[in-house]
């Protein structure tokens, strides 16, 4: 096996000019993202050993890395600097030492040391270090027999996502993506404030909408709170109702008040009007974007609307028909539901009110109702989803059992 | 009404983010603590009150530095060291802080073990042909550990919290002996305000003591990892702010309860003290033998409180510096070092105390001048992170602020140095 290379052997390193005479010090390697899997590493940062001076000299001259001393291909005087490229990262300042998401495993690690690698005769960064062999490189006791025992662990460098405020640091890694939002929000958790702002950030403000949802309460605020207002508008108007009255009512008023003035009319008459009810109660529980139809549609118009709107709901099951001279705007009186399944098996010319389920009122709930009550009433019809009226009868959401089971299980 | 209503949820809303400040200022006053504060009340009398005002300011600043810490970074201050100062410098520390906390830890159980000494003593329980007494204290110690051990590996942040806000109550023990022993009120409050001064070094040197002990890198660990541990928000800076305050005065309230205790009974009769079991067997002839047991039952409460808290902070600040997961609120399983490290200090620090003739006193010693050697460099390491101001932003310590923390440390490292070279003079 070819001896593996680390960043930590090469920090401090002398660095000698062709005619052997010390020019100065490594303090970092530079390493250069682009479209490759694993960046390449184009310059380092030595401080010179006459001026103390920091300058950031191209890789590309370096004749021979040895491990405590680095040689160079020309005399001191040809040595010429090169300037910082918005694509360049420090692997020592920007990574070593910090914290880096691990993709696979779905946690947050730290970086104890970096494996660099030649591919195709050039340096480039391979993999990170997290073992406690890492650790032990860094104090010089790695190469002592009694710790043989600790074997080094790598995570790939296509498979971690680094965390940071520069533009390179916060480009996403196409695996980091791929994740499921609640995996998403347990690595949001575990990060600092200003680094989970950036990961929300750099997520496109959708996936950021979901993963906020599973974030826990109390981290929601704070991580709002350490992104510009513009972002946080973004996320917020991806969630749905019922998502963004639980925000609210858990952070200030004047913050809620300054929030819901980026909103438009109807979404903001919606989330106010559901504000004001208990967590524990149907109105405090319930979805208000669920998807409605009218009575006197045939099946055909109910699979032309499902098609035409089916955007913006996150999934769906049941159509609510609803009596309402507004036709399906919201409000009225509720007549029945009709199953997806219904819908697809059904004759096409058929109307919607024959086949539609009629719903009795005893089955439905109003929304001052506690908790309890409406686990009651699932269990007794079997139901999943519960429609849910105000004090007029009209109908105004569902409570599915997935907002019950939240309540009663909240860690989960 | 309204007004009630709306204030009584912020005192609910308090008491939930109320925490890590509190136990960690309490905490402070463990066994050792408690010996040095009674002995120096023993000696002096109500002469060196007057330092715990000048204590409780070093403490409500040090703390709210390691609360804003906590709470903008959401990393234990073994993490931001690492971090800034990397892995050579990190380990150093890390090396002294483990011996400083482990001695310390021995001398909780020592703590266990004393308070028990006072009450065998006092029921004479050895006198007989059995040493029933120190068959009780062998007892305390094991069983002591043992349920600490069940105690933190079984619970999760917010039980442990609970348990641990509850045994702060119990340091009202200290308060009771104090009214029993009857001590010279107006005295002991005009003391507290109006400073006195003595060139005896003796005197000086109790005084550096009372001010020393105060002030142990373990506290910031643990209160730091356990903001980070509990969640707290930007938002509830303010409350999390009040809270390292509440607890710095109220600890500082114990400790003049102690000085007063001892001082009304023991320096007023001139009593010569040497131990905390001298301390809790003299209390007994001048305020009854509540006043003793009222003693001893304080010292155990404190000592077990400080052998949980100090091993857990030991485990979080090696954890996070090595990158090693970490956190009350998971299992053996998931944080294995984290455990470990728990379990091997409680194991040990208990184990030395029931050794008979195990050398207690080089082992606290030598624990003492770690804590010494770690000091300094744990300041400095402290102001440089608060004064960071791309790691803290807005809440980067600036001007008089900043100015007041190095100050602090100057005085800090003085007293710190003369307390390590004070054996040298003697």
């Amino acid at each position: 096996m070819p001896t593996m290379l680390f960043l930590s052997q090469f920090l401090d390193a002398q660095v000698v000019d062709s005619a052997d005479k010390t020019v100065g010090k490594i303090l970092d390697f530079i390493a250069t993202t682009s479209e490759k899997k694993y960046p390449e590493i184009t310059a380092f940062v030595m401080r010179d050993r006459h001026t103390k001076e920091e300058k950031i000299i191209p890789f590309s001259y370096i004749a021979n890395l040895g491990k405590d001393e680095v040689t160079l291909d020309r005399l001191e005087g040809k040595i010429q600097s090169r300037e910082i490229s918005p694509q360049d990262f420090f692997l020592y300042r920007d990574i070593l030492d910090k914290q880096i998401v691990d993709v696979e495993g779905t946690r947050v690690v730290r970086v104890n040391d970096l494996q660099i690698g030649m591919i195709s005769g050039k340096p480039h960064v391979l993999s990170i270090d997290i073992s406690n062999r890492g650790i032990l490189r860094r104090i010089g006791l790695d190469r002592l027999r009694i710790f043989s025992f600790v074997k080094p662990r790598f995570i790939d460098w296509e498979k971690v996502q680094m965390i940071g405020s520069s533009l390179k640091l916060s480009t996403l890694s196409s695996e980091l993506v791929k994740l499921h939002p609640a995996d998403l929000a347990n690595i949001i958790e575990d990060l600092a404030p200003q680094q989970s702002g950036h990961l929300i950030k750099s997520l496109d403000s959708e996936t950021a909408a979901k993963v906020f949802e599973e974030l826990e309460p109390q981290f929601r605020y704070a991580i709002m709170k350490s992104i510009d207002q513009r972002s946080t508008t973004e996320i917020l108007s991806h969630m749905p109702v019922d998502e963004l009255v639980d925000y609210f009512k858990s952070i200030p008023k004047r913050e809620s008040r300054k929030l819901m003035g980026n909103f438009d009319e109807e979404k903001k008459k919606a989330v106010q009007k559901l504000v004001q009810y208990e967590d524990d109660t149907a109105g405090g529980l319930l979805t208000s974007e669920i998807l409605r139809g009218n009575p006197n549609w045939t099946i055909a118009d109910a699979r032309d609307y499902i098609k035409e709107i089916s955007d913006s709901f996150r999934t769906i099951n049941f159509m609510y028909i609803v009596n309402d001279k507004d036709g399906v705007s919201g409000g009225g009186k509720l007549a029945g539901v009709i199953s997806l399944r219904s819908i697809i098996v059904a004759n096409p010319s058929e109307k919607i009110s024959k086949v539609m389920k009629r719903i009795k009122k005893s089955q439905t709930i109003n929304v001052n109702a506690e908790i309890e009550e409406i686990a009651e009433m699932m269990t007794k019809y079997n139901l999943s989803s519960v429609a849910v009226l105000d004090d007029e009868e009209k109908f105004i959401g569902v409570v599915t059992i997935d907002d019950v089971m939240r309540q009663f299980v909240p860690d989960a | 009404m309204e007004f009630l209503k709306e204030n009584w949820k912020k005192v609910i809303f308090f008491l939930s983010i109320m925490g890590p400040g509190i136990i960690t200022a309490t905490a402070g006053n463990d066994s050792g603590g408690i010996a040095t504060y009674a002995v120096a009340g023993a000696q002096f009398g109500y002469g060196l009150l007057w330092a715990l005002i000048p204590v409780a300011i070093l403490l409500i600043y040090t703390l709210d530095i390691s609360t804003k810490l906590g709470i903008v970074t959401r990393l234990g201050l073994a993490a931001l060291i690492r971090e800034k100062f990397r892995v050579k410098l990190t380990i150093s520390l890390l090396i002294l802080v483990l011996i400083a906390n482990f001695g310390t830890t021995v001398s909780e159980f020592a703590g266990i073990s004393s308070s028990f000494q006072i009450i065998s003593n006092e029921l004479n329980l050895n006198g007989g042909d059995i040493p029933w007494g120190t068959i009780l204290q062998t007892i305390a110690v094991i069983l002591s550990s043992i349920i600490i051990w069940i105690f933190i590996v079984k619970g999760n942040y917010r039980r442990v919290e609970k348990v641990f806000l509850t045994l702060i109550v119990f340091y009202a023990a200290y308060v009771i002996s104090a009214f029993l022993a009857k001590p010279d009120w107006p005295v002991a409050v005009k003391s507290l305000v109006v400073p006195t001064f003595s060139t005896d070094p003796a005197f000086l040197f109790t005084m550096v003591g009372v001010i020393g002990t105060t002030i142990a890198p373990w506290m910031y660990f643990y209160h730091n990892s356990t903001i980070a541990e509990k969640g707290i928000s930007e938002d509830d800076l303010k409350l999390s702010r009040i809270d390292s305050c509440v607890g710095s005065i109220l600890t500082n309230i114990i400790v003049f309860f102690i000085m007063v205790a001892a001082a009304a009974t023991i320096f007023v009769n001139k009593l010569p003290v040497k131990t905390v079991e001298d301390i809790g067997h003299s209390l007994i002839p001048f305020a009854g033998e509540y006043a003793g047991y009222l003693f001893a039952f304080g010292l155990f409460n404190a000592s077990i409180f400080a052998a949980a808290i100090l091993p857990l902070s030991t485990a979080y600040a090696i954890c996070e510096a090595l990158g090693w997961e970490t956190g009350i609120d998971k299992g053996f399983r998931e944080a294995p070092q984290f455990y470990s490290i728990f379990t091997g200090m409680i194991a040990t620090g208990a184990l030395i105390v029931l050794i008979p003739h195990a050398p207690l006193l080089f082992i606290m010693r030598l624990s003492q001048v770690a804590n010494g050697v770690v000091l300094p460099f744990f300041l400095v390491y402290l102001l440089l992170l608060a004064e960071d101001e791309k790691l803290m932003g807005k809440y980067a310590a600036r001007g008089i602020v900043r100015w007041f923390g190095w100050l602090i440390a100057v005085i800090l490292i003085g007293l710190d140095i003369t307390l390590l070279a004070a054996p040298l003079f003697t």
